[in-house]
């Protein structure tokens, strides 16, 4: 590039930069009249109704104290209102429910029992995926709710997945037992380095490492067309959808290794991609992926997660200058380590999670170089912190802790 | 349809590429056109453009390897991590 004047005004064409704001979530969506409203509140916010008998009933007034931490009864109350039985499933369903944000009515209990009762198994991972699904306005069907619960299940593996798979095609092909045409097994081939260039390894170059970001989170449904993720990889899904004929067509008996990883990395992301396309109202709406990466002579799995907000279109927007995000990142010696940041008007604040005080201790003496390097790659140093975290990993699924949830009386 | 966006960079004295005009709308098309005349590179995606590390823009990157905030942050925190890691398990600290 030549440097360059011409006479334009700049600030006539300065495009918008909406600001990331976030609030915390208030779901006020009363299940039936007379009912307990289930409501996660921040301590600030104290909006209430008085219950009936009280002066003034029947109108929405502010005033201390309207709510009581959310407990089972609240539940079992609602259910006793809504002539539901009060078994363990119809509670534990209420308690997922409300959880997600779906309104409590007989007709949205009826509607998930219906979807549950065709599955062999009604454990909470069903029922939360159900209820996600639910929230989301998404396809309440059988195979939608247990590619779900599998994926909660067993969080986070994408990255083992794609090591399995890359590790068996190498040893067939090197082995010479793998029965297969030329062609087919052209096909394998591009797929295993296909799938290699989803993986981050901090030996290869700053270039492949955001290919390897970028074609990951659009493999998995992130669609942020201002970062360059989620154009349509056409030529990734048509070479997904040749290997499960591949692999599942033929009765080769030598790929079943092959298979099991194969099978597992489709439904892994199939399940990522509808947890992203989800279009949910709110303020807390995040994009969620597996990221696999190289550590050392170990393959492992990190997760992303970004916050978005919705631009004057209705499209999911993250502003570079202003946005929110969680990554963990695991590793051999030092266990998960949890990145919390933020990113406002271009200054970039990190808290790091830790698994011990030691650790904490021990990484709080470098958090300062690791801001002079975002500092170095375009960001403005701001804040840091260390904090300790527990091991958990990220939730791929947004439900809100019960235990922190609020309830109020709206009888009148 | 999506309205098209258009950025000009332009070196400064220490030989660093700076965004100098962005334009959106009939002014990108304009300006990507008297650019062609005058044969100089513009970058049609604003935003992307908008979100690239300082350091990044000076290295050469094709158009799918161009760093991003998103991608940059995960890359400099992956390799934090692992640097932590060696250091502790070498036990120098």
């Amino acid at each position: 590039m030549q440097s360059f004047n011409m006479s334009f005004q700049p600030s006539a064409f300065r495009l918008p930069t909406p600001a990331v704001m976030r609030f915390p979530s208030v779901q006020m969506t009363p299940p039936s009249l007379s009912a307990p409203l289930s409501l996660n509140l921040a301590p600030m916010l104290r909006a209430g109704f008085l219950p009936s008998g009280t002066p003034g009933a029947g109108t929405a007034l502010l005033r201390e104290q309207a709510f009581s931490p959310m407990k089972e009864e609240a539940l079992t109350t609602a259910l006793s209102m809504m002539k539901t039985p009060l078994t363990k499933e119809n509670v534990a369903l209420a308690k997922s429910m409300v959880q997600s944000g779906v309104p409590l009515t007989k007709e949205n209990m009826a509607d998930l029992k219906a979807s549950l009762s065709s599955l062999p198994t009604n454990g909470s991972g069903t029922m939360q995926a159900a209820s996600f699904l639910k929230s989301a306005a998404l396809p309440l069907t059988s195979q939608n709710i247990t590619l779900l619960s599998n994926f909660i299940a067993a969080n986070p593996y994408i990255g083992a997945c794609i090591f399995e798979f890359n590790k068996e095609f190498k040893k067939l092909r090197d082995g010479g037992k793998f029965q297969i045409s030329a062609e087919r097994m052209g096909i394998l081939s591009k797929a295993s380095s296909m799938l290699g260039e989803m993986v981050m390894n901090s030996k290869s170059g700053l270039g492949a490492n955001v290919k390897a970001f970028r074609k990951t989170a659009g493999n998995s449904g992130m669609e942020l067309p201002n970062f360059m993720m989620g154009a349509r990889d056409e030529e990734f899904d048509s070479l997904m959808q040749a290997l499960r004929k591949i692999l599942f067509s033929d009765k080769n008996s030598a790929a079943e290794a092959m298979k099991n990883a194969f099978l597992k990395l489709d439904e892994a992301l199939l399940a990522q991609r509808l947890i992203n396309g989800a279009k949910r109202e709110g303020l807390d709406n995040f994009y969620y992926f597996q990221l696999p990466l190289v550590f050392g002579d170990s393959e492992l799995t990190a997760e992303f997660k970004v916050f978005y907000t919705t631009d004057y279109t209705g499209r999911q927007y993250v502003d570079p200058d202003n946005f929110e995000f969680e990554f963990i990142v695991p590793s051999i010696h030092i266990g998960n380590v949890h990145f919390k940041g933020t990113v406002s008007s271009g200054i970039v604040n990190i808290a790091a999670g830790f698994a011990s005080q030691q650790l904490c201790a021990f990484a709080e003496k470098f958090m300062p170089i690791l801001l002079d390097r975002l500092q170095e790659v375009g960001f403005t140093s701001g804040n840091y912190s260390v904090f300790l975290s527990s091991e958990n990993p990220l939730m791929a699924i947004d439900g809100d802790d019960f235990a922190e949830m609020e309830s109020v009386d709206m009888s009148f | 349809m999506e309205e098209k966006k258009a950025v000009l960079l332009a070196k400064d004295e220490s030989g660093r590429e700076r965004v100098v005009l962005e334009a959106s709308g009939d002014a990108a098309e304009e300006l990507v056109a008297e650019a062609k005349k005058a044969n100089v590179d513009v970058l049609k995606d604003a935003d992307a453009l908008r979100s690239f590390p300082e350091k990044a823009q000076s290295e050469e990157f094709d158009s799918q390897e161009r760093p991003d905030r998103l991608s940059v942050l995960a890359y400099e925190l992956y390799r934090f991590t692992e640097e932590l890691d060696n250091l502790w398990s070498s036990g120098k600290i």
